[in-house]
């Protein structure tokens, strides 16, 4: 009796068995596995979407890593573009704030800049997410024109990073698909003219996928147009023409990709210049490609599930709102003259009013200015004390189209459309008014008072050089704090010209790269550092010069 | 105490003794029925004893700590009449002058007393050393101490409740060697980092414990009075039984349960309360001392103060400015005694236990209430549990525990930049807390910081975490037959935690300000289980002695997490709920994966204990896990140990060594695992949300992998060698262990670094190897002087180096940014110790332009350009001419050299004197506050130190100048001026007790009382300048270890208690 007791109990304790294997498998929760994700158009589309994404980070945290712990440092674009120009100062709350851009902008800093480390980082971010999507689409039982249009938004994307890549560190490691862990450290560097020819490769599928700005529905506004591809395809052959042709394009394609867009009747200019870096100037008739951003109100300031930008804080005013950063230089604003309208839309200083509010200065400021076209109005600052801004970012311009297509004009000895296209960008200029708000208590545009605008034609007598110089002014005047000055030196051979003193331009000596331009001459590139542990461990090799 | 008798019945030879102790013991009948029993013995003797006899009465009790003895035989030698002593150690006895009296009791040297016609006799037992058995727990079972063959500590549950806390591990920190806890900061109930041997693994070092058979990585259902005993398992010869989760050490913690000795219920009641203060806060400038230095940092900089023209508008008022507080000579805020505030702690706790033949129950409760020392940071805790065994039948046992634990504490904000204690040393003093005049938060001045920390910790009164856990079990043991035994065991654990912020609407100034208000709501629900069931069979034949388990372990966790949001709720406590709010409720979902998984386990293991004559031993284990966490191929991992143990006592020729009481050698080896390095899923590839872009001016989702996945993922395994000697001299009034122990732990499993040009989070790989090696040291001395006056003094002292011998395929890996200083500040090399700090070395600063301008290279040129007299003086150690990242060399690490515990029992008569010495020795920390408190730019507040910094009027000092520009980099330089000396010894605990004379004990009815005051962390002894030296892993990540961005500091505590038990 006593043991029937005992095994019925064992009997009890042990009747569940358990099926090792079904036990111990366990379906991730709350989220799918990546293999079966592309069977579906919607999930596809969250996969593009994800790419896009990396364009609004400005800063890191880098991907999960050991060595990480925390932030990187910030990369928003203005920090290379305006800031290593002659056309900012680092700005900020004074000398030992965020130190390093100084660094960078003197040509002083080492391996370990955070800003080319944050950069090179997020940038294959983006271009991890890209290969992703296009090794696993092309065997999606999707729809094939979606899927077309797919693969064009993100192949456009991956050459939007390496083209970001190339141009801050020269040659890049080249990668098109997803890599396994064994190959770290084993991929090399390519030179600077694979690394474009791989961008315009992609580039080229894009412009041949795309749709047009119009043939998108509503709700896709913001996506990769055909324009966009083609504005990318001009923008990186004009870069490789001034600094590195070893890919042998020619002025003609330049023309041809800009005179393409401008024939395709989906762009025009605005009509108000005062009104393009304002919400309502938001993919306006003039925009060819922008970041889109918005306040998620449930993300971060940072990161994947932010929805904006931090440019906004970044260059706000310290007294009002932001950190003062990216402060135009007096020789910027010497070059727009006194009668061009566009310089109150471009820098505001103390006492000027701003959306409706008169300006406070801060006592540190390195210049009396501050960048008016990344100015946020007071009624769409993030909530509480939210960094995101809603400003879109905007990359492409029309205006910039015709200054490419006027610029490839000139160098085809075609002067004459090249005059026609700066008039109309000059002509559009006469017609800006005041910059939004610019009365304590408005938020209007007002207009000048007759007079006060001259913007004179260029007339037919400039020609040669003359024609070359003035496209170059109107680039540096009409896209002004854009985050391009930089690249225009670079690409036209006179960035070094343009350094403040002799210590800083033989810094920058030490850091350039020597191309062979268009003419045959030898251009000197500076470029950033290699992060030092993409050298260091993961033979990322050479380091770029002098670091 | 009553499993060691029923142990020891078994050994014990004298047959008559024995069974009269079975009665008691095993059959536990009610103690008067044993009396009548023996009533009815000892009418049979009076029969056949003479008219001679005289009734004796006496009293047994123990030689050391004078405690009744209770069942101790007392019987006439050469005769069958005998008694044994009752629950107060009395006994009464019938004799005849001239017989001898014999008074034994197991575990004690027996007495032969010739008996002389006394009435009264009083008798002190000593402890045999041959014969003292303590069982100790060892994982699905237990053994006897001295067949102990693993490395193992104990602590008992007096040691752990000298400390005024509720956090066991925090009561247990410095009591065992080779276990080194920290605490992450001194605020309350923040979570203690607890590393056995070292730093085990990069991921998760963490023990697991084993409460009750259930494993658990929480124990913050126990209050140190619940525990019983608490056995660490430190080598893998003895944690090896837990396989997986062996690796990091196993601390096994059994709890309370009544006594089956039949006896009215014991209550236990103690309570204290106290007051908290800051150990120690940190000299800072006030503000004209501010002030000063602000002007000095542009005097420095070439700016003519008194010359700057109006034109350079917002200067020239700054100046003015600085200038007025000077000639007013302002003292403004001090922001730590904005923050600090003097803190009460108090506890209650109530246990009532008993038991009988069939049931034993311990049922306990206790509220707990601490203030932090920073404003509005607090834990409140309430605890119930009941634990209960019941034997159903001969054959059948069976018992039950559960708790229910109630936390609620406050947070207060600790990021880098926002939080209150970083905020409190950046802060400008000129800035005021509270502007009364216009009835707001006084806006920031001068420092930038925009973050008033008094308000902000005020804030923190809404920042409410509340969790609600209920833990148990259930079991069932059943014997087959004497020595075989079977038993199951289901243990469950689930809490509930929810934690509510609310970020009220304020405006300071137009760079502080938050609209409108925000509420937030945090879930995280979290259960598991574990199912259990083994057998074990012990069996003695002759000089055989057997021992083997063997069993089965399934165990379920699943955790998921949930955050809203909700804005513009007002600001009233009642209606910080959703429901109250204005505007549309957003839902923020997280992105971790950490926090929704499910996880499996299941595993199979065993043990074979073989002593042979009590001299030697083996034992074997071995474990088969089984988890989730892997894919197929690799889901198993085997797990096995071995360890022998030598009793040289035992041998005949230390038989007759009589100073030595002890002796035995142990050595093992042993492979354990180590599973919590791994998060769930990391073998596959998923699709992370949030990747948020945005369309059609609307916020849309977007999905990508962010991490790499690994297939090929397995354990991760520790193989560890230990030998050891116990030794006990003189009666074991001293008592010396000493272990040596070598740990390999190879496939660490690691986040190993990719590429950036990766472009995603690395992969989860079995990448690094790591030893860890040690000697630790224990001695312990107690013994009773006299009838009134003893003494228990314990020393430990534990030496561990750590060593990297691989990283994965990189040869290094660097981490440790801090707050403004944008360079890594620890380095980790293969072949190294984990985490240097690395860094420049500096030799002074420059006392003249001419001293700065001849520190030159070879070939003539500045080594640093920029430098002036004031600054610092880098060296080029590598000797190229030049300062870069090569002049980097190690500075120190946060790993200490060598952790010591002194702890000190006294008692004479009634009064009793405790006290706990803790020290951490030879270890570094970084003060990473140097950057923005010892900054050349004067911006945010200065420490004191500062004042005596360079300047014209100063030479001749060893503090780098103040300047607004700081060309030179004095201080955005990692150096050694960041490095300092963290070496600590402190006085963690010391207490005075009186406990009640017996006499009115007896008029009380209680069986103790004591009262006692006592005082936590009084003194430290350390160089350190920080708050605290005492410091964890910045980000919980180890690569951290030693940083110290203004960590909580720790409260000096006094308070009185009382203990009283019925």
């Amino acid at each position: 009796m006593i043991w029937t007791g005992r095994f019925i109990w064992i009997l009890i304790l042990t009747a569940c068995c358990f099926s090792c294997s079904e036990f111990l498998f366990n379906e991730p929760i709350g989220r799918a596995t990546e293999n079966v994700f592309y069977n579906d158009a919607g999930n596809a589309e969250l996969a593009v979407n994800a790419c896009y994404d990396v364009l609004t980070w400005g800063q890191g945290p880098i991907p999960t890593s050991p060595s990480s712990s925390g932030y990187l440092g910030h990369c928003e674009e203005f920090l290379f573009g305006d800031i290593l120009s002659d056309d900012a100062l680092k700005g900020g709350s004074g000398p030992s704030d965020e130190k390093q851009i100084q660094e960078m902008k003197e040509w002083r800093a080492t391996a370990d800049l955070d800003k080319s480390t944050t950069l090179w980082s997020n940038m294959y971010s983006g271009i991890f997410r890209c290969n992703s999507v296009l090794a696993n689409l092309p065997d999606s039982p999707i729809d094939e024109n979606l899927k077309k249009r797919f693969m064009g938004e993100t192949s456009f994307l991956r050459a939007y990073y390496y083209f970001y890549l190339v141009r801050i560190f020269g040659g890049v490691v080249l990668i098109d698909q997803p890599l396994s862990k064994s190959q770290a450290g084993k991929l090399p560097r390519s030179t600077v003219a694979e690394t474009y020819a791989f961008i315009v490769n992609d580039l080229r599928y894009a412009a041949s996928v795309l749709p047009e700005r119009s043939d998108y529905e509503a709700k896709d506004l913001g996506r990769a147009t055909r324009g966009a591809a083609l504005g990318y395809l001009a923008r990186v052959v004009m870069y490789q023409l001034g600094t590195d042709n070893g890919n042998d394009h020619s002025w003609e394609e330049v023309f041809q990709y800009t005179d393409t867009i401008i024939k395709s009747g989906q762009y025009s200019l605005t009509a108000n210049y005062a009104e393009i870096f304002e919400t309502e100037g938001e993919n306006g008739p003039e925009s060819v490609f922008e970041i889109q951003c918005l306040e998620n109100p449930a993300g971060e300031d940072w990161g994947s599930i932010m929805g904006g930008t931090m440019a906004s804080v970044f260059q706000g005013n310290r007294e009002h709102w932001g950190w003062g950063f990216n402060n135009p230089a007096e020789d910027l604003v010497y070059e727009f003259g006194e009668k061009d309208p566009r310089l109150a839309c471009t820098v505001y200083g103390e006492g000027d009013i701003v959306y409706g509010v008169k300006q406070k200065w801060y006592s540190a400021s390195e210049s009396p200015y501050l960048n008016r076209k990344a100015a946020l109005d007071p009624a769409l600052r993030p909530s509480g004390d939210g960094k995101d801004s809603p400003s879109n970012q905007r990359k492409i311009r029309f205006s910039d189209i015709l200054l490419m297509n006027a610029e490839a004009a000139y160098y085809m000895m075609n002067e004459t459309i090249a005059r026609q296209r700066i008039n109309q960008i000059r002509a559009r200029a006469r017609n800006c008014t005041k910059p939004k708000g610019s009365s304590e208590g408005t938020n209007i545009y007002e207009p000048y008072p007759a007079g006060a605008v001259i913007i004179p034609d260029i007339p037919a007598s400039v020609s040669g050089r003359d024609l070359l110089e003035a496209i170059w002014k109107e680039r540096r005047i009409e896209l002004a704090m854009e985050g391009f000055r930089f690249w225009d030196l670079v690409r036209t051979g006179r960035y070094i010209d343009a350094l403040p003193d002799e210590t800083i331009k033989n810094n920058c000596r030490m850091h350039c790269i020597e191309g062979i331009n268009i003419d045959g001459n030898t251009s000197y590139i500076p470029v950033l550092p290699i992060p030092r542990t993409e050298v260091e461990s993961w033979n990322v090799t050479p380091q770029n010069p002098g670091y | 105490m009553i499993n060691f008798l029923n142990y020891n019945l078994k050994r014990n030879s004298n047959g008559s003794c024995n069974r009269i102790q079975k009665i008691f013991n095993i059959n536990s009948i009610h103690y008067r029925g044993i009396l009548i029993f023996f009533a009815l013995i000892l009418s049979v003797s009076i029969q056949q004893v003479s008219a001679q006899v005289v009734r004796a009465e006496g009293i047994v009790r123990t030689a050391t700590d004078n405690k009744p003895v209770i069942a101790a035989n007392v019987y006439i030698e050469g005769t069958t009449t005998g008694t044994i002593t009752d629950i107060n150690g009395n006994f009464e006895i019938d004799i005849e002058p001239g017989q001898n009296l014999v008074i034994s009791s197991i575990g004690y040297k027996t007495i032969i007393f010739s008996f002389k016609g006394e009435k009264t006799l009083n008798f002190f037992l000593e402890e045999d050393v041959q014969f003292i058995e303590e069982l100790v727990f060892i994982g699905y079972g237990k053994v006897r101490k001295s067949d102990l063959t693993g490395s193992l500590s104990s602590v008992k549950t007096e040691e752990l409740q000298q400390t005024a806390t509720v956090d066991v591990m925090q009561a247990l920190q410095g009591r065992a060697a080779g276990v080194h806890i920290t605490a992450q900061s001194g605020e309350p109930g923040e979570k203690m980092k607890v590393r056995i041997r070292g730093i085990g693994t990069i991921n998760n070092s963490d023990p697991v414990f084993i409460v009750d058979g259930m494993p658990t990585d929480d124990i913050s259902f126990l209050m140190p009075s619940d525990i019983e005993t608490m056995e660490i398992l430190k080598d893998a010869s003895a944690s090896a039984v837990y396989g997986s989760r062996g690796a990091n050490g196993v601390i096994l913690i059994t709890t309370k349960t009544g006594t089956s000795i039949p006896k009215e219920a014991e209550i236990n009641f103690n309570s204290y309360a106290g007051v908290q203060m800051a150990s120690r806060t940190i000299k800072m400038c006030d503000a004209t001392e501010y002030a000063q230095l602000k002007l000095l940092s542009y005097i420095n900089d070439g700016i003519d103060i008194n010359q700057i023209s109006p034109a350079n508008e917002s200067l020239y008022k700054e100046v003015d400015k600085l200038k007025y507080i000077i000639d007013n000579e302002f003292r403004g805020t001090d922001w730590q005694s904005e923050l600090l505030r003097p803190a009460m702690v108090q506890n209650y706790n109530l246990g009532i236990s008993g038991g009988g033949e069939k049931y034993r129950y311990h049922l306990s409760s206790a509220y707990f209430d601490q203030e932090g020392i920073v404003k509005n940071s607090g834990l409140t805790r309430i605890n119930f549990r009941l634990n209960a065994e019941f034997h159903h039948k001969e054959w059948l046992k069976g018992g039950s525990s559960a708790s229910y634990v109630n936390t609620e504490r406050t947070y207060i904000d600790k990021d880098l930049y926002t939080g209150v204690l970083t905020t409190a040393l950046r802060a400008d003093p000129v800035t005021i807390a509270w502007d009364s005049r216009n009835e707001k938060w006084g806006a920031d001045q001068f420092s930038q910081v925009h973050n008033n920390p008094a308000r902000r910790v005020y804030e923190s009164e809404f920042d409410v975490g509340r969790s609600d856990k209920f833990i148990g079990n259930i079991w069932q043991e059943i014997t087959f037959i004497e020595g075989l035994t079977f038993k199951s065991q289901y243990n469950f654990y689930y809490e509930n935690y929810i934690r509510k912020t609310y970020l009220p609407e304020f405006f300071v100034s137009s760079k502080e300000l938050k609209s409108p208000s925000e509420l937030l709501d945090e879930r995280i629900p979290e259960s598991n289980w574990t199912w259990s069931n083994f057998f074990n069979y012990n069996r003695i034949k002759d000089i055989h002695s057997i021992n083997l388990m063997f069993g089965s372990e399934s165990q379920k966790m699943k955790s998921s997490h949930v955050k809203m949001g909700a804005y513009n709720v007002p600001s009233d406590a009642a209606s910080h709920y959703f429901s109250s709010a204005k505007d549309k409720i957003n839902f923020t979902l997280t992105t971790d994966p950490g926090y929704l998984w499910e996880q499996t386990m299941l595993s199979f293991f065993g043990r074979a204990n073989y002593t042979f004559s009590e001299k030697y031993l083996f034992t074997g284990t071995f474990r088969f896990d089984g988890s989730s966490k892997f894919s197929e191929d690799n889901r198993w991992g085997f797990f096995p140990s071995f360890s022998l143990g030598w009793n040289m006592k035992r041998e005949d020729i230390f038989k007759n060594v009589n100073f030595l009481s002890d002796l035995k050698m142990r050595a093992g080896w042993g492979k354990v695992g180590n599973e919590g390095s791994v998060l769930n899923y990391q073998y596959m590839s998923t699709m992370s949300p949030d990747q948020i872009y945005v369309f059609g001016n609307q916020l849309v989702e977007g999905r990508i992998p962010t991490t790499m996945s690994n297939k090929e993922l397995r354990w991760e395994v520790s193989q560890m060698t230990n030998i050891g000697i116990d030794a006990g001299f003189l009666n074991r009034k001293l008592e010396l262990t000493i272990d040596y122990f070598y740990k390999i732990t190879k496939d660490i499993l690691v986040i190993t670094p990719v590429p950036y040009y990766f472009g995603t989070g690395a992969p989860y790989d079995n990448a690094a190897d790591m030893s860890n090696s040690g000697i630790e040291f224990l001695i312990n001395n107690r013994n009773r002087i006299n009838e009134d006056f003893r003494y228990d003094i314990g020393f430990n002292i534990s030496f561990i180096k750590n060593k990297i011998r691989g990283l994965g395929g990189v040869d290094m890996i660097e981490s440790g940014k801090i707050g403004k200083l944008e360079a890594f500040t620890t380095k980790t090399l293969v072949g190294d110790e984990m985490a240097w700090f690395f860094g420049y070395k500096t030799d002074g600063i420059f006392q003249s332009q001419e001293e700065a301008e001849a520190y030159i290279n070879s070939e003539g040129k500045r080594i640093q350009p920029n430098a002036q007299a004031g600054d610092v003086k880098f060296i080029d150690l590598n000797h190229d001419g030049g300062l870069d990242a090569n002049d980097r060399t190690k500075l120190g690490s946060g790993n200490p050299d060598f952790t010591l515990g002194l702890n000190v029992i006294l008692q004479y008569k009634y009064f009793d004197l405790k006290s706990f010495i803790h020290g951490v020795l030879g270890k570094e920390a970084i003060n990473a506050m140097t950057a923005n408190n010892m900054n050349p730019d004067g911006i945010e507040n200065s420490r004191a130190a500062r004042l005596n910094s360079w300047s014209e009027e100063n030479q001749n000092t060893d503090v780098y100048r103040m300047s607004y520009s700081d060309p030179n980099n004095n201080i955005m330089r990692f150096s050694d001026l960041w490095v300092e000396d963290a070496s600590y010894i402190r006085l963690r605990n010391i207490q005075v007790g009186f406990s009640l004379p017996e006499k009115l004990l007896k008029n009380m009815k209680a069986q103790e009382v004591r009262i006692y005051v006592s005082a936590d962390n009084l003194l430290t002894y350390t160089k350190y300048s920080g708050w605290d030296p005492e410091i964890g892993d910045l980000f919980d990540n180890p690569f951290n270890n030693g940083i110290d961005m203004g960590t909580y500091p720790h409260a000096k505590t006094f308070l009185t208690g009382l203990s009283i038990r019925f």
